[in-house]
């Protein structure tokens, strides 16, 4: 029981995380039925700005403040240069964004090389012992964050102009525009959202695992990316439950079956998904759901 | 006068040459053989990607042919190297190797770095049984085919791996060894040597677990696993990276139990310590060689290399120190007879700058020349009485 | 050149929205030459037109959804030509667009609250809603539907209030009656009554001449892209052309 516990809470941190990254794939597809293929690179961009920030000293809330603003500013750069000239278009931002991914990777690699460094942080080498149970203060942190992201995105999605207006642009681009919706404004803070949801999940992920390399924009997608096909790709609020449901079905997996099974298990379901549900659990077609 | 002008047709010749045949041949110059010298050859990369590597070991042999040299030689008789170039690559790799076969007078090949390279090279040396004794190379697929003309002065990747677990189950006396390790072929290899040595010493690996290295950084679970595997000790036979980040995430696993750390020497880098932080304090690794080997030999050896490159030696240096004088008590034991030169150097025993250098039937190194460091304050620390029983065995 | 039949629609006043001499081409096919239209201030002005004459392509052209090939569009004096779409519409243009185009996933007050927002007024204020229902009463039972899965009268009333509620000195609809039952179709043009009243210029295209003629102050009649007749509804009406050819076969 203590065993489970701590492997449901493991899966559970994990699951949030997933989440936090899947909610940029998700948000652009079910807005602009576009797999966003520069959204792992954009986070990991924004996330190593925090950490080096920490690194050198700047206080934490700066450093994560810098962050967000970096992702954010890389987002707004894609998006006007990557895949509005192609918008529209079902092949060509794909290329454009596996080829801007290239580049954001490649100018990380420059900054801070290719090493893979620590991301120090408040609490990392904390405990709380709840019975037999043992918890760490950032899985609170991570919990925390990840109910106060996704009841903000809920918010912004049901109850703002904007989401009401990136609902619109959803249902129907060309009306909106016919409406006066700025399309390519409305466009652009969906991208510049999935970045922040994406640089949060990337500095609780370096938080937590206390590792980042400049590769997490590309190996470390396959979770999120598997995450936001069981949730049903386009769905924002399937990429929470298939956040979850990933990290709770690998941490299960691990403690009862086998790590080695690990990836045949997160590759396996993507690919079933990919075959035999590609609307995701819920099940509901993409273009009816937020 | 005469040999500045051979040096310079002989450069002028290297510079027209236009196959490898040639640019493979022997770089320093010519001796005739009518001398009275022990001639051998060295083959080790000093151009391409792996010079460096090849560059230092050459220092280190070089550096013992000049101080045996200097002291009057192997029985008076002093010892003229020929250096060929063998780029890391099989295949000028094999063309040196027919260059030195077709020397009468070198009676042993040394330096080998690589393996890949030296691997081409063994069956053209057996043709006319000529020895090798390779300084780095450490595949143990080069002893596994059984070539009789073959030996080698760093412990094989297997011998290696050993060492960590030999330190923990022989040494520091633990009895239940969890593994962790990358689901690839190294770390399937490194898996297999752990339960080897394991099932050796009568101890047990009560947990194996893995992950793929370079997809995740998330060692929560298998941590949590680990732990409830209840280990005396947990071997870290995974790269750097990837244990700095397990390290780092275990005290969320193990609360308050310290679990004594075994590692590879791959993790005696500054970048584990950064990335596991305090929790790496007291990690253990064993590996070939160290700097601050307190022996007299490696104190004399570190002194006189020091001195004449101005740069410290590593590893590499000191397998090359090491290789000549192996081979130079190996035809002192034989008598000052160069003759069927192989069977007496797998029997040698010799206290190098390494350590005790000793082979098995295959020409591995036994491993009794392995060292024990051990992480204190942040730093890497030779461990004179765990190397000391380590190497006993 | 077109025939005139009433020289001037309001000679003194400037033009709401005005196209001068505006030609488009779809690739090589001209699907307008050289047409010029002028909408006042609260004047409804029909567009009337045989199938693939250009009226569709008219309305593009306002709303800039389309590339003028020659020629200008003015909004009261300014030059709009190639102001992209949102902004223009947003200067206070409403749109009753062809085949309703519902945002389906969008509730009935939601796609009212999007019609406001992006308006010249900004978002709607609680009065506008009430405003609206009062307007469209069937729609008081279903604010909180999405309006995907309303009935096509209902969807049409959404469209209009829609279009309404953002305050619009004109609105543009293409062919409002299209596929509405015939009491529908007569509440449409009741609804156009009503923008009339209220002084809001309407720009509308309708292939039913007869009911558009009836409410409109001035109208136009495109012929393979070409502006062949234009005047007040009474003379359009009794051209001998148009009741031959267009009105006549309809009736
Ligand atoms: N995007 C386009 N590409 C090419 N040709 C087009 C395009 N849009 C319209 N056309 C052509 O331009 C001409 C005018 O089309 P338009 O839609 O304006 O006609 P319409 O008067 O609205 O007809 P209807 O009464 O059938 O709606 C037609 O011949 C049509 O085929
Ligand atoms: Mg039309």
């Amino acid at each position: 029981m203590q065993f489970f516990t701590t492997q449901l809470l493991n899966g559970l941190t994990s699951g949030v995380v997933y989440a936090m990254l899947a909610v940029g794939y998700s948000l652009v597809y079910g807005i602009l039925q576009q797999i966003n293929f520069a959204h792992g690179y954009v986070y990991m961009f924004g996330t190593f700005v925090t950490a080096s920030l920490i690194t050198s000293g700047c206080p934490l809330w700066l450093a994560i403040i810098a962050g967000l603003v970096a992702g954010a500013v890389i987002a707004i750069a894609v998006e006007r240069f990557a895949y509005r000239p192609v918008r529209g278009n079902r092949l060509a931002p794909t290329v454009t964004a596996v080829g801007v991914g290239l580049i954001i990777e490649n100018v990380a690699r420059l900054i801070w090389t290719s090493k893979i460094r620590p991301m120090p942080f408040p609490f990392q080498t904390d405990i709380i012992r709840l019975g037999p149970v043992v918890l760490s203060p950032l899985q609170i942190v991570v919990a925390v964050v990840g109910i106060a992201m996704a009841a903000l995105l809920w918010i912004i999605i049901t109850k703002t102009d904007l989401g009401r207006a990136m609902r619109a642009v959803k249902d129907d681009l060309a009306t909106a525009e016919l409406m006066g919706v700025p399309v390519d404004r409305v466009v652009v803070t969906v991208y510049v959202l999935g970045a922040l949801f994406g640089v949060v999940g990337g500095i609780l992920y370096g938080a937590y695992y206390n590792t980042l390399s400049v590769t997490m924009g590309f190996s470390g997608t396959l979770n999120a990316f598997t995450a936001t096909v069981i949730g049903g790709i386009g769905s924002v609020w399937g990429a929470f439950a298939g956040g979850l449901l990933l990290g709770v079905l690998q941490a299960m997996v691990t403690g009862y079956v086998s790590s080695a099974l690990l990836n045949t298990v997160t590759f396996g379901l993507l690919i079933a998904f990919l075959l035999f549900r590609p609307t995701g659990i819920a099940g509901v077609h993409v273009a009816s759901r937020p | 006068m005469l040999l500045a002008f051979q040096a310079i047709t002989q450069r002028a010749l290297a510079a027209f040459a236009v196959t490898g045949l040639i640019l493979a041949g022997p770089l320093g110059g010519t001796a005739t053989a009518a001398d009275d010298a022990i001639h051998i050859a060295s083959t080790a990369p000093l151009t391409g990607s792996a010079a460096a590597y090849g560059i230092e070991t050459m220092n280190g042999v070089r550096l013992a042919i000049e101080q045996i040299n200097a002291a009057g030689g192997i029985g008076g008789k002093q010892i003229k190297l020929s250096e060929y170039d063998d780029q890391c690559d099989p295949t000028p790799a094999a063309t040196a190797a027919n260059q030195i076969i077709s020397d009468r007078d070198i009676v042993a090949v040394v330096g080998n770095v690589c393996s890949s390279a030296t691997l081409a090279q063994i069956p053209i040396f057996g043709r006319v049984g000529l020895p090798v004794l390779a300084a780095t190379t450490s595949s143990p697929a080069l002893s596994a085919k059984g070539y009789q003309n073959f030996a080698r002065i760093i412990p094989n990747d297997d011998i290696q791996g050993a060492g960590s677990m030999n330190l923990g189950t022989k040494v520091l006396g633990y009895k239940r060894i969890a593994v962790l390790y990358p689901s690839d072929d190294y770390g399937q290899a490194l898996l297999a040597i752990a339960k080897n040595a394991a099932a050796a010493s009568g101890a047990e690996i009560v947990a194996a677990e893995t992950y793929v290295t370079g997809s995740t950084n998330d060692f929560s679970s298998v941590l949590a696993n680990i732990a409830a595997a209840n280990p005396d000790a947990l071997y870290l036979a995974g790269y750097y990276a990837d244990m700095g980040a397990a390290v780092s995430q275990s005290v969320r696993a193990f609360g308050d139990k310290h679990i004594p750390l075994l590692a590879n020497a791959q993790t005696q880098v500054p970048e584990y310590v950064s990335l596991a932080g305090a929790a790496a304090e007291g990690t253990w690794v064993t590996n070939v060689y160290d700097i601050n080997n307190p022996s007299k030999e490696n104190k004399a050896f570190v002194a006189a290399y020091t001195k004449k490159f101005n740069a410290e030696p590593g590893v590499q240096a000191a397998a090359g120190y090491d290789n000549i004088y192996v081979l130079k008590q190996a035809i002192e034991d034989n008598k000052g007879s160069t003759e069927n030169l192989m069977p007496v150097i797998r029997a040698t025993r010799h206290d190098g700058a390494m350590g005790t250098i000793s082979f098995d039937k295959n020409g591995d190194n036994v491993g009794g020349s392995l060292v024990v460091l051990r992480l204190t304050g942040g730093k890497w620390v030779f461990d004179e009485a765990s190397t000391k029983k380590l190497t006993a065995h | 050149m077109a025939e005139q039949l009433q020289n001037a629609q309001m000679p003194d006043e400037t033009p709401l929205l005005q196209l001068k001499n505006v030609s488009v081409n779809y690739g090589k096919f001209r699907a307008l030459t050289d047409v010029s239209y002028r909408i006042y201030p609260g004047q409804v002005v029909a567009l009337l037109g045989g199938n693939a004459s250009g009226k569709s392509t008219s309305m593009k052209t306002i709303s800039g959804t389309t590339t003028v090939t020659a020629g200008e569009v003015f909004w009261k004096d300014e030059l709009i030509t190639h102001e992209p779409t949102p902004r223009r519409m947003a200067r206070g243009i409403g749109v009753v667009p062809e085949g309703r185009r519902m945002f389906s996933s969008l509730t009935v007050l939601e796609n009212l609250q999007l019609g406001a927002w992006a308006g010249s007024k900004g978002r709607a204020t609680r009065e506008d809603i009430a405003e609206m229902l009062d307007l469209f009463p069937p729609l008081k039972k279903l604010v909180h539907r999405p309006s995907g899965v309303l009935s096509g009268g209902e969807q049409q009333m959404v469209a209009f209030a829609r279009a309404l509620i953002r305050h619009p000195e004109l609105v543009i609809m293409d062919e409002p009656s299209m596929g509405l039952a015939p009491a529908l179709v007569k509440r449409v043009f009741e609804i156009i009554e009503e923008i009339k009243n209220r002084k809001i210029a309407v720009f509308i295209v309708e292939q039913n001449a007869r009911a558009a003629l009836r409410v409109a102050d001035y109208a136009y009649v495109l012929a393979a892209g070409q502006v062949v007749l234009e005047g007040k509804p009474d003379m359009v009406a009794t051209a001998p052309m148009m009741t031959e050819a267009y009105l006549g076969k309809r009736s």
